[in-house]
Parts: C-alpha cells; structure tokens; sequence
C-alpha cells in the first residue's frame, strides 16, 4: 500500500467512524436529548422507547412464530429465514431508497466536509458505511428472530450460529449499492432540470408505488384467499409469491442457502456484494460531492416565483398558519412524501387487491356484493369504517408537526398567536389528509359493498372520529415532547419517535372503539355501531380536551 | 418602553443562572445596545423579553404589560427580527410579508403600503418574489426586518441584527432604528458589533455571565472607565468581571 493509499484509507475511517458515532448516538435510546435535561427523565424516555422497540421486536417474533408453524408443520422450516432474508431486502431496496436520497444529497454537513482534505470518494464511501449499519440493524429485527427459531426448531444450533453471522451482515450489502446507484443516477438524470426535486421525489415515488401494487397484484393472483392457506401457497408452491421473487433475486437465494452451511454460496454473495460496492463507489463517488452540495443549492434556488400582480390580500390568524403548515409540507418533498403517499397508497393498494383479485374469479365481485347483503348493514358498516381508518394510522403530517418547526421553533413562538389557534391550524392539516384518504377508501369499499349511503356514511363518521382523535392525541405529544434538532428534512420526519406513538395511539383508539362492537353485538347490529360511534366521540372529545389545555406555559424553550 | 424587574432565568436543573436577576429600564425614543460575550445571557434576555422563555424568576413587561400574564398582548407590540437563520425558507418573501401581516392582523391597505416601502427601502422589491431558500444571509436578514416591520411595532427587538449584512444593508438598518426611536418607538438589540453600539445607541448595558455589570450611555461609560472606546470599555469590563469570578 502505497502512503497516498494508506492516507486515503485513513481518512476513510476517520469520517466513517465520526458518522457511525452520530448514527448510533441516534439510535441509543438513553442519549440525553433537548427535551430530557434530567438524567431521570432521560432514564424514563429510553425505557419508554424501549418498550416501544420491544413492542415491535415482540409482534415480529410473534408473526414469525406463526409463519414458522405452519411451515414447519409442513416440512419447510427453512422457508422462514429465507422469507427473512427476502423481505429484509426488499425492504432496504424499497423503503431505503428515501433514506439514502436523504442521507447521500440532503445531509447539512456537505459545505462542510467539502471544505476538509477528504476526497469525494471517501465522504461517499463514509456515508454508504453509515447508511450501511443502520439497514443493517433493521434487518437484524427482521432476521435474527427468525435464524433463532429456525435453530431451535430444527435442533441446528451451532453450524447456524456460524452460518447466520455472515448471511446477516451480508443482507443489507448488495440492495444498499443498488439503492446507491439509483439515488446517484437519479440526482445525475435531474441535475439539468428546472424542478429538480419534484423529478427526484417523483420517480422515487413511482418505484415505491411500482413496488406495492405488483406485490399487492400477486397476492391478489395467488388464488385461495383463506388466511393460512394462502400464505402457504404464496411461501412454499413453486410458483408461488416468494419463489417468483428468490428466483428473480439469485442473491437472496445464496443467502437463504447458505444459511444451511453451504459456505461456498455465502462466499459467493460475500464476493458479489462487496464488489457491487466497490463498483458504486468507484463510479459515483467520485462525482458525488458536486452533486450533494448541487443539491443543496438547487432545491432552495429553483424555486417558484411569483407571476404578474402581487397579491397583498389579508386572511384570518389561522387561514395564515394553515396555508403556511400546507405550503410547507407540499414544498417539502421528503415530508410531502411521508405525509402524503399513504393517501395515494393505502386507497389503492385496497382497490387493488380486492378488483384484481375477485376480477379472476369472472363474477366474483358480484358475488361479493351479494354476500355482503346478507349481513346486518351495521357489521358491514363496522368493517368498512375499520378499513378507513385504517388510513389514518400512520399519519406524519400531524404527529411530527411541531418536531418539523425545528430552529423555527423560537421564533414561532414570538408571533402572537394563541397556541390553539396554533394547533387547531395543525390538527386541520392533518384531519383534511386522514378526510382525502378515507372517502376515497369509502369510494373503493360502496364499490365492493354496495352500502346504503346511510350506512356508508355513519361508517365514514366513526373513521372521521377515530381520526380526529388520534391525530389530536398525536399532536398533543408532539407539542409536548417535541425533536426540533434535526440535521435533514429526512431526519425531522422519519426518525422521529412521535410517529411511532402517534401509531401506538392509533392501535389503542381503535381497540376502545372495537370493545363496545364486540360486546354489544348480542343487542344487535345497531347497538354495537352506536356503541362504537360514542367510545369515538368520547375518545375525540378527550383528545381536544388534551391539547386545549397545552398552552404557552407548556410549549414554550426549556420551560 | 422595556422593563426587566429582577428577571432570572435557569436553565433545567443547572444550577447556573443563564440571567441573574437582570433589572433594565428602556424608554420609548431609544435605542439600546445589548452587548456581552458569547454566553452572556443576551439571547435569553431576549427570548425572555419575546415570550419564547418564561423567567424563573422576576418579571418582564413590555409598554407596563407583563410578558406571563399576558403573553399575546405583549407580542403583538413587538417586532422581533432573530439571529437564527431558520426561515420559512419554502415561502416566497411576499408569502412570508403576508403570513406576517395576517397574523399581527395588518389590513389589505397597510401591508402593501408597508412592504412595498420597506421592500424598496432594502432593495428587496425584485427578490421578495423569489423564495427565501434562494436569499443570501444578509437578505434573509433583510427580509426578517421587513417581516417585524410589517405592523410598525411600538417596540423592535433584533438579535444580532448587522450579522451577514452587507455595508449598505447595514447603513439601512441602522438609519431605520434611528428612523423608529425617533418615531417613538423602543428600539433594543443585541450585538458584538462595538462601532455600532457606540454610533448608535442612546444607552448601552454591558451582559456577562448572566450579570448586567455596566449600563449607561456611551459617554457614561466611557466616562466611568475613563477609556477611549467602548471597544477598550468591554474588554476592561468583561475581563475583570472574569477575575472576580
């Protein structure tokens, strides 16, 4: 190694390890941050996140586990790694690629590190290595469980032990130079254009949207739809879904068979990965650094100017603060984009499924418009309003609202507006997105269901309810706990703790709703939608109530 | 007019206090310059002042009213031009000027008048249909004076406002404090920039570790120390408040 190699190496590893230092200060859950001064509170803040990552490793094992039955009742066992394996790949060639678009072009430290004696190729080959251990942590969740039932089950454990070590590390390695390379080609193809981020988000959000219908058509063609049934053909039938897909990814299948000790299949996988890797890095990084700190200016230069007269019209306190959070979150890509596809998505996603699949079965849809005639109006209201709320699950826009001020954060709190008014102006936002998502679900289910409108209407209620109540409960811990320091729109969104008990409120909201539709159900169908409709009024009552009582005392710097 | 009663604030459990029991009087018709070292307590004062803080101690009030009591009043009186470079940077400037103006309630009439006087007078009437994203730092400074000028406020409040500005943005600004004080209004800023403070000001109080260890006009100070500039008043103040300590 020549002295001009040793240094470059050396540089690589000092920024690498600098930002492996940040991303895994991110993740520990006990790092003191703005909003926990007190050790205590620290404390008290990574048990509860804790609780929450627990929350999510348990209902991974607990579906695992399931899976692994079945398989293993048939005699595949080996089939769970291997889906494991799969969808821990997909998942970081799907949903990684808004990540490393962030991590890779919209990171705030590029005019800085451009200025350092580092090459482009080492600070592209640092950032890779960081987005590398975080995919790589994720996918752990997803395939550690299941190599650990797979040993157990089949009495394997140490050869598996050996195996498995490799096969994990090797997961995240091949579909991160994938993603890599078309996050470089992307910014490479728009580099020229005028609205360079829209093109960028744009074609990112057709991979993702190309992505979930196909799966979603292949569920919906893979015939028997009974639960257990379906998922086994999907898992073990030669030309079922994760057959199709191992096929057409020969290195998921090395991974998946190496996992049994066939070494030389490993070795293979290793060899492809870290020369995919190698190569990404030899082609893009070089040009890299140009286009991260092009980025930069680009995305604030190319923007909208306003034509002909100025407009010097006056609106109300809150029309203003409603029309700012609006232009904000769409001239944003990464949060119009995690605020918005599940809209886009989870409509379609469900149209879908449900037209493509009983298409197949000639007069199927028919058939299924017929069956639902011959249930109680009020169950069928029930299941419809589940299905539309279940769009206002996950809903960003409001639960990281206040989080997404950031170092705006003190001066917002100078205007002279009431927090109310604040937050009404907020919550609006998020309730209008949760109303866009849940009648175009309602279109898709008085389709597939033929509802009364009466009845179609009072299931739209219900949602509506568990959606303003959710989103006001979410907002209510935003703004008491919010993360203003952030690095990336990215990061302002998407690692962002508050979505995830947003979520968790979610679930909780709509378990209350279920109880009174489960226990009333004797009294008739009736009785249990009422039942339903008031635990949500209650619930939505409770929530405003909430976070009508946060006021400045409560929202304002390090009170 | 601007009055710290003996307002103190600690940050969490810090056993420091980030302001020691400031006790300030400003009029209206002055301009005051806030100034002290890095660390000094100047931002918290004026967070404090703009209701971004509460004190833990003390009060503040602004035209007699108190900031905790009634924090909205208090706020409508003020324009506050901060240090931080955190804009609504996907806003155009004139979506910005409007959203300014629909929240201190500015009628249609007022606001164009306003901004397309303060615009012109900063040489932002080309930009202001440009997003902020796009602006230099001094004209992100510009066009968060023109925003706390949108309502012509009785008091102005600017956190280090001659940062990133150019000679002439500077100019402009200092001309339009003057403008302001003379038109009644309180003026008060914090800056590290001593020339100006001492061009400028009508009083002047010195911050440090939280502490206000001088105050006065600048012929009172330089009279008390018996300096040549207030640039030789700082350094003389703030290093032995230093040993003291």
């Amino acid at each position: 190694m020549t002295r001009d190699e040793d240094r470059t190496m050396k540089n690589y590893w000092i920024l690498a390890r600098l930002m492996l230092k940040n991303t895994l200060a991110g993740m520990n859950p006990f790092a003191a941050s703005q909003q926990a001064k007190s050790k205590g509170r620290s404390a008290l803040r990574g048990i509860g996140m804790i609780a929450i990552l627990a929350m999510a490793a348990v209902s991974v094992i607990f579906l695992e586990h399931e899976i692994f039955t079945l398989l293993r009742d048939a005699g595949q066992a080996i089939l769970l790694p291997a889906m494991a394996i799969l969808l821990s790949m997909l998942m970081t060639l799907v949903m990684g690629l808004f990540q490393t678009l962030s991590e890779l072009f919209q990171g705030k430290d590029s005019p800085f590190l451009a200025v350092l004696p580092l090459t482009s190729r080492q600070i592209f080959a640092a950032r890779l290595t960081s987005l590398y251990v975080s995919e790589l942590a994720l996918n752990a969740v997803i395939i550690l469980p299941a190599v650990v039932m797979y040993c157990i089950g089949t009495k394997a454990v140490l050869p598996m032990a050996l195996t498995a070590i490799p096969v994990v590390l090797l997961t995240p390695a091949l579909p991160l130079a994938i993603v890599a390379l078309i996050a470089s080609l992307l910014m490479r193809i728009s580099f020229f254009a005028k609205h360079r981020e829209a093109i960028v988000m744009g074609l990112s959000v057709a991979v993702a949207l190309a992505y979930s219908i196909g799966v979603t058509m292949m569920n919906a063609s893979s015939g028997d739809k009974e639960n257990t049934v379906f998922l086994a053909q999907a898992l073990m039938r030669k030309d079922g879904m994760m057959n199709m897909l191992l096929q057409r990814f020969p290195p998921a299948l090395w991974l998946a068979k190496g996992l049994t000790g066939d070494w030389a299949l490993i070795l293979l996988a290793a060899a492809v990965s870290v020369g995919a890797a190698a190569l990404v890095i030899g082609l893009c990084g070089p040009g890299y650094l140009a286009q991260a700190l092009s980025s930069g200016e680009k995305t604030v230069t190319r923007g909208k100017r306003v034509r002909g007269e100025t407009n010097w019209r006056a609106g109300s306190r809150f029309a203003a603060l409603h029309s700012l959070e609006w232009r904000e979150l769409l001239r944003t890509p990464a949060w119009a984009y995690n605020a918005l596809l599940g809209v886009v998505m989870f409509p379609l996603m469900i149209g879908i499924g449900f037209v493509a699949g009983f298409s197949r079965a000639g007069e199927g849809l028919e058939l299924l418009q017929g069956l639902w005639k011959q249930f109680d109006p009020a169950y069928v209201a029930l299941v419809t309003a589940a299905v539309m709320a279940m769009g206002s699950m996950v809903n960003p826009a409001v639960s990281t609202a206040i989080s997404r001020e950031g170092g705006r954060w003190p001066f917002a709190l100078t205007l002279p507006v009431r927090q109310q008014t604040r937050f009404a102006a907020k919550l609006a936002v998020g309730i209008e997105i949760n109303m866009v998502c849940s009648l175009m679900v309602m279109g898709v289910c008085w389709y597939l269901t033929r509802l009364p409108l009466q009845w179609m209407l009072l299931a739209l209620l219900l949602a509506m309810l568990l959606a303003v109540a959710s989103a006001a409960a979410s907002l209510w811990v935003d703004a008491l706990r919010p993360q203003l320091k952030w690095n990336s729109e990215m990061e302002a969104i998407k690692k962002n703790f508050n979505q995830v008990f947003g979520m968790l409120i979610w679930l909780a909201f709509m378990g209350l709703c279920a109880l009174p539709a489960i226990f009333l159900w004797k009294h008739g169908g009736m009785a249990a939608l009422g039942g339903s409709l008031a635990v949500a009024a209650v619930l939505t009552a409770l929530s405003l109530f909430l976070l009508s009582r946060v006021t400045e005392k409560h929202v304002v710097l390090d009170a | 007019m601007i009055e710290f009663i003996q307002a103190t604030k600690r940050y969490g459990r810090s056993d420091r206090n980030a302001l020691d029991h400031l006790n300030l009087k400003v009029g209206d018709g002055c301009v005051y310059g806030f100034l002290g070292p890095n660390g000094a307590g100047k931002t918290t004062a004026i967070r404090l002042l703009t209701g971004a803080l509460r004190p833990t101690e003390g009060e503040i009030r602004v035209n007699g009213i108190s900031v905790a009591e009634k924090p909205i009043e208090t706020k409508r009186m003020i324009g506050f031009v901060p240090d931080s470079q955190e804009m609504y940077e996907r806003l155009t400037g004139v979506e910005y000027l409007n959203f300014m103006a629909d929240i201190f309630g500015v009628s249609e009439a007022d606001r164009k008048e306003r901004a397309e006087k303060y615009l012109a007078r900063f040489d932002m009437t080309e930009a202001a249909r440009d997003r902020i994203g796009s602006y230099s730092r001094g004209m992100k400074q510009k066009m968060a004076a023109i925003g706390a000028l949108i309502h012509e406020p009785p008091v102005w409040v600017l956190d280090e406002p001659m940062v990133g500005l150019d000679p002439r943005a500077s100019f402009l600004l200092k001309e339009e404090m003057r403008a302001r004080a003379s038109a009644g209004a309180t003026v008060f800023f914090s800056t590290h920039v001593l020339e100006v403070a001492e061009k400028l000001c009508d009083r002047v109080g010195i911050i440090h570790k939280g502490k206000l260890i001088m105050e006065g006009t600048p012929e009172e100070l330089l009279g008390k120390t018996g300096d040549a500039s207030l640039e030789e008043v700082f350094l003389e103040m703030t290093a032995s408040s230093q040993e003291q300590a």
